[in-house]
């Protein structure tokens, strides 16, 4: 099942969730960040996305 | 994540990174990435600076984790697409590549995930616990 992608959910569109002002709008700069990854190799957003889009998927962590 | 594993190919295909967020420490996210072979890099948010400055920190539940959620950001951090998930709503890889390809990009939609068995136990047992916090 799909769910109609204009949906009034304000948190299945661009609209800010209450209480969430800060989370990156479509179209608005993230904020930059450098983490290390699995290999405590860093990982830096701006150079990333500088040759190509990166995904991120914000997940829970290991259960 | 697995089903984001099973397209890495597609989505570097098309011409994107794939990385994941959460609060891992480099040894948990090592033993996550080698359980489910993931082939793209998990990043080690421990101390919540990233989910705190980009307003994704639940804090109700194991110190803080994030909530879930796809940014997709692109030259400049240029955000292009952006989904705040639930547990069990999400969007696919397809449908985010088939909005990321899109003339006219909008959000992209969520499908329902039904949780395996052991999954729903072990979520079940999370929302229990954290009600009694």
């Amino acid at each position: 099942m799909i769910d109609d992608p204009r949906s009034n959910d304000p948190t299945m569109d661009d609209d800010q969730p209450p209480g969430r002002p800060n989370i990156p709008r479509v179209g608005a700069v993230a904020p930059d960040f450098q983490l290390s990854n699995a290999s405590q190799q860093p990982w830096h957003l701006d150079e990333q996305v500088d040759t190509r889009p990166a995904i991120l998927l914000f997940y829970r962590g290991h259960w | 994540m697995a089903d984001f594993r099973d397209h890495f190919d597609a989505i570097g295909a098309a011409g994107f990174d794939l990385a994941a967020v959460s609060v891992d420490p480099p040894r948990t996210a090592a033993l996550l990435q080698a359980e489910l072979y993931l082939p793209f890099d998990l990043l080690c948010d421990t101390d919540r600076s990233v989910i705190r400055t980009w307003d994704l920190l639940n804090e109700h539940e194991h110190g803080g984790i994030p909530i879930p959620a796809m940014v997709t950001v692109g030259r400049g951090r240029t955000v292009l697409a952006r989904s705040l998930d639930t547990m069990t709503r999400q969007v696919s890889p397809q449908d985010l590549l088939a909005v990321l390809q899109s003339a006219d990009p909008g959000p992209p939609p969520r499908r329902f995930l039904m949780p395996r068995f052991f999954e729903f136990l072990r979520l079940n047992r999370r929302v229990r616990r954290a009600g009694e916090a």
